[in-house]
């Protein structure tokens, strides 16, 4: 293991515990989720280079052109259901803005 | 029946009504001599639904946007408990439902053998179901059970009953028709007793209630949910 690998592995594992910190708090934060799935591909990137440089092949990755359709498609997944979830969210609360406001209309009646 | 059968038991049904002008009165009528109270939530209708159930002597709170059928439920849930109600019988607008089985549906709560019971539209018999809706309730029904491993036949069906206990741990989030589904969900996570029992249930207006688009949402928020819960 060469120098440069220690020190990533050090980084990325201290980054990974205390976003799992934070989500051991929080479940429900997304954000935090994606953070620690991201570092855990990075940690691995790290520890085994020659084996994730086979597997970007194997996936057709080493070709630029695959490699940008497969991340542009897997990233506007991810965007198409953060709006998703955001207009849920949106939805949500103005749900219970309407509830509020027809359940003090019946008591004031 | 029901509260009037037991003494310390308020029994408050809830009926959510979107333009439900023409039958809402009907519903009201057939539902009030087996519960206590009679809740309609209006969700946002134009028609004349708040003025006729006022008529027929429902309590109404409404919506001033429609907001959805999962929605006005739980305003209703809201309203029953403030109410003071200790078991709480929601029931479709649309005429679907029968009155007379309020007591067969409210028996397993009154009796403490269950916390949520919904009535099965396929165990007891449907009449005029159309065959895309009755594919779609079952496929809907067969993921709920795989998600939730809950042994159902109808987990579609807006006709249930659930005690105080029950409404008060529901954390009701979804606003359209996924909320049957979402009531299941709750009652597996909080660990509640579901039982089914049959009702009879009768399509009037087979255009009504949930489509394709709405089965396809109702999947998605189950997923997301389940696996983001």
């Amino acid at each position: 293991m060469i120098l440069v690998q220690i020190i990533g592995t050090i980084v990325l594992s201290l980054s990974l515990v205390r976003v799992l910190a934070g989500l051991r708090r929080d479940r429900s934060d997304t954000g935090a989720l994606l953070l620690a799935f991201a570092l855990c591909i990075l940690l691995y990137i790290t520890l085994l280079p020659e084996h994730f440089a086979r597997a970007l092949a194997l996936l057709a990755f080493n070709r630029p052109l695959d490699a940008f359709l497969t991340v542009a498609s897997v990233t506007s997944l991810l965007l198409c259901l953060w709006v998703y979830l955001r207009l849920n969210e949106m939805e949500r609360n103005l749900t219970t803005v309407v509830r509020h406001l027809s359940l003090r209309e019946e008591d004031e009646e | 029946m029901g509260g009037k059968d037991a003494d310390v038991s308020t029994v408050i049904a809830v009926i959510p009504a979107y333009e439900e002008g023409p039958r809402v009165g009907t519903v009201i009528d057939d539902v009030r001599d087996h519960v206590d109270v009679v809740v309609v939530v209006d969700d946002g209708s134009v028609d004349d639904t708040t003025a006729i159930a006022r008529e027929h002597g429902a309590s109404v709170v409404r919506h001033i946007v429609n907001r959805g059928a999962g929605a006005a439920v739980a305003t209703g849930i809201h309203r029953a408990l403030e109410l003071g109600a200790s078991v709480i019988v929601t029931v479709d607008a649309d005429g679907q439902h029968r009155g007379a089985d309020i007591p067969v549906v409210v028996r397993p709560v009154l009796e403490d053998k269950a916390d949520v019971v919904i009535g099965s539209r396929f165990l007891g018999g449907i009449d005029d179901m159309p065959l895309v809706k009755r594919i779609g309730n079952h496929s809907l029904t067969w993921l709920t059970r795989a998600l939730y491993g809950v042994p159902l036949t109808d987990s579609q069906s807006g006709f249930r009953a659930l005690n105080r206990q029950a409404a008060e741990l529901f954390e009701l989030r979804v606003d359209r028709y996924g909320f049957c589904s979402e009531m299941v969900g709750e009652a597996a996570r909080n660990r509640l007793r579901l039982v089914e029992v049959p009702i009879r249930s009768c399509y009037l207006d087979p255009g009504k209630g949930t489509g394709i688009a709405d089965g396809v949402a109702i999947a998605l928020d189950l997923l997301l949910r389940r696996f983001m819960s």
